[in-house]
């Protein structure tokens, strides 16, 4: 008796890994998820430690010649003031993931809050929750922002991604509690029912690993438009009060006519540096939906 | 608490108060001057994007050399800043080769007015802002076509279609009539987006729409104005709404079922 139920593990543990260990197989023979990720990873280093390689300044101080052109001391040249647009940048690019995560963070939590609940309930609740997603996806964000922002007199780029969470979860939700629907009438989902497990508890144990992919792609998608949203917000105005982010750069090069005066190295950086973050998720995200969904696979 | 019936009594009636920035003249007013040169701007560029972006990305799907070039675009624009390509667009279609100006929304010394000389100079202004927006938007509408086509040519009626021995061209006609049903919620669902979109490119060109107005009264903490262009917006999305929905009703024979009582 003690030697038989040794090899069931073994065979069971078998197919549980399998899935994993395909989808990794996958993964790693992806172009496009590899050039995307990398790229992101690539700006995600260059924003955490080029603050720690520049010797720590404060990014908008006067240090170098005005308006000069990019050089072996200035990579990205210098604005009218003087101001180092490399040391600007990777201080940007910061502020600007940080502002990805938080806002995509949020509004994940809110969207998967929402949608398996209302998914998963259905009746009034449903009802209630889906009348609040539609209300909140009518009215455009930016405009509901805008209002926000310009009241608060102080603002951080915290403040902003939680503001941006806050209006952004809606098509999120939208999506989730559709996926959750078709997950609810399935066998397993009624087991775990009968078994006397709560809502919660069904959702995060049977519903949410199944759409685990879903969810990360989602995550992906809330975190790049908070950051196109975030760069709206800063080129009107309305950004952080204090420091520097890609969006605030690109204002300052506007008001300070960098068109006019031809100094392209100050507004090519900064929203070349938004185009790379964003558009570098967006290829990950084709090509994790190529991992995940056989599909999609080119043969 | 007392004066907001009051206040919503005033805004029904079209009220919003006076500007702070331009002092006596009225909010609705000073919005209602704007009004024009954002739709203006709006309208052609979001319905011009949603249909050549469709094209583009029907075209594209399946198709392997075209596919290899719409997608890798289509994904660079999409990810754009609207105000980032406004800025290329203005430097380099405005200030190095000079062959549109590169801000406001009619030159300053012709009147506005109905006469050829104020309509061809306005075009020529809205050239580089309705540009930049209909670029933007393009990328995502190609990327979404094609994804929603290549979905369709895999369902069943699409290989029941090919086993019947029908052409390829037929095959991809009624892909495209159900992938654009999607398209057409993604419309309703992108509208924030495009007006965002539009208030930022306005700023880039100091256009003399809602955006650049919003600017200013951000500038000059007129709040008046704010909570009006706020109000415009929203009811302009919401109008936007209205309309989709009817042409949904249109395009969709299953949704016209579903109102009379029937079973789809």
């Amino acid at each position: 008796m003690t030697t038989l139920p040794d090899p069931a593990p073994v065979a069971a543990e078998q197919p549980a890994a399998k899935p994993g260990s395909e989808s990794l197989h996958y993964a790693v023979r992806n172009p496009k998820l590899l050039i995307g990720l990398s790229l992101v990873l690539v700006l995600l280093a260059t924003g955490l430690l080029g603050p720690l390689l520049l010797d720590g300044g404060n990014p908008n101080e006067y240090v170098g010649p005005q308006a000069a052109a990019p050089d072996g001391t200035y990579w990205m040249g210098t604005t009218t003031f003087g101001q180092d647009v490399y040391a600007q940048f990777v201080h940007g690019l910061r502020a600007t993931f940080l502002v990805g995560a938080v806002g995509g963070a949020i509004a994940a939590v809110i969207a998967m809050l929402v949608g398996f609940l209302a998914g998963y309930r259905g009746g009034i609740v449903d009802e209630v929750l889906n009348m609040l997603t539609n209300v909140v996806l009518v009215i455009p964000a930016l405009a509901v922002l805008l209002i926000i922002n310009a009241y608060l007199g102080v603002r951080s780029v915290a403040v902003q991604g939680l503001f941006i969470g806050l209006t952004s979860w809606p098509w999120a939700a939208r999506a989730i509690r559709a996926q959750t629907f078709s997950l609810r009438t399935r066998e397993f989902v009624d087991l775990a029912r009968l078994s006397g497990s709560g809502t919660w508890r069904i959702v995060f144990r049977e519903i949410a690993p199944n759409m685990s992919s879903y969810l990360f792609m989602m995550f992906i998608l809330l975190f790049g438009g908070s950051i196109l949203i975030a760069s709206s917000l800063d080129f009107i105005g309305l950004g952080p009060t204090e420091g520097v982010s890609l969006g605030l750069m690109l204002q300052s090069a506007q008001q300070w006519s960098a068109l006019q005066l031809g100094l392209w190295w100050w507004f090519i950086p900064p929203g070349a540096g938004i185009t790379a973050i964003v558009g570098a998720l967006y290829v990950a995200n084709v090509g994790l939906d190529e991992v995940f969904n056989p599909k999609l696979r080119e043969s | 608490m007392a004066a907001v019936p009051a206040l919503l009594g005033a805004l029904l009636q079209g009220d919003f108060g006076i500007s702070i920035w331009v002092f006596p003249t009225p909010v609705g007013d000073v919005l209602l001057e704007a009004l024009p040169y954002t739709l203006g701007l709006m309208i052609p560029s979001v319905l011009l994007s949603w249909f050549a972006g469709n094209w583009i990305g029907a075209l594209s799907a399946r198709r392997k050399i075209l596919d290899n070039t719409v997608l890798p675009v289509g994904y660079l624009l999409t990810a754009m800043p609207y105000m980032w390509i406004a800025v290329i667009l203005a430097w380099a279609f405005g200030a190095q080769a000079g062959w549109f100006p590169l801000s406001g929304g009619y030159s300053l010394d012709i009147q506005p007015g109905w006469n050829a000389d104020f309509v061809l100079d306005a075009l020529h202004h809205w050239v580089l802002p309705f540009l930049s927006l209909f670029l933007v938007a393009l990328g995502g509408w190609a990327i979404g076509m094609r994804n929603m086509i290549i979905y369709e040519l895999e369902s069943d009626y699409s290989a029941y279609l090919s086993a019947l021995g029908a052409p390829q061209r037929l095959i991809r006609r009624y892909a495209f009539r159900n992938a654009v049903l999607p398209q057409v919620t993604g419309l309703a669902l992108q509208l924030g987006v495009l007006v965002a979109g539009a208030l930022v490119t306005e700023i880039v060109f100091a256009y003399p729409g809602l955006g650049s107005l919003i600017l200013a009264a951000i500038q000059n903490q007129d709040f008046f104005l704010l909570q009006g262009a706020f109000l415009f917006i929203v009811i302009g999305v919401l109008i936007a709404n209205f309309l989709i929905d009817i042409v949904y009703v249109v395009v969709d024979p299953r949704t016209r079922t579903g109102m009379a009582g029937g079973t789809s």
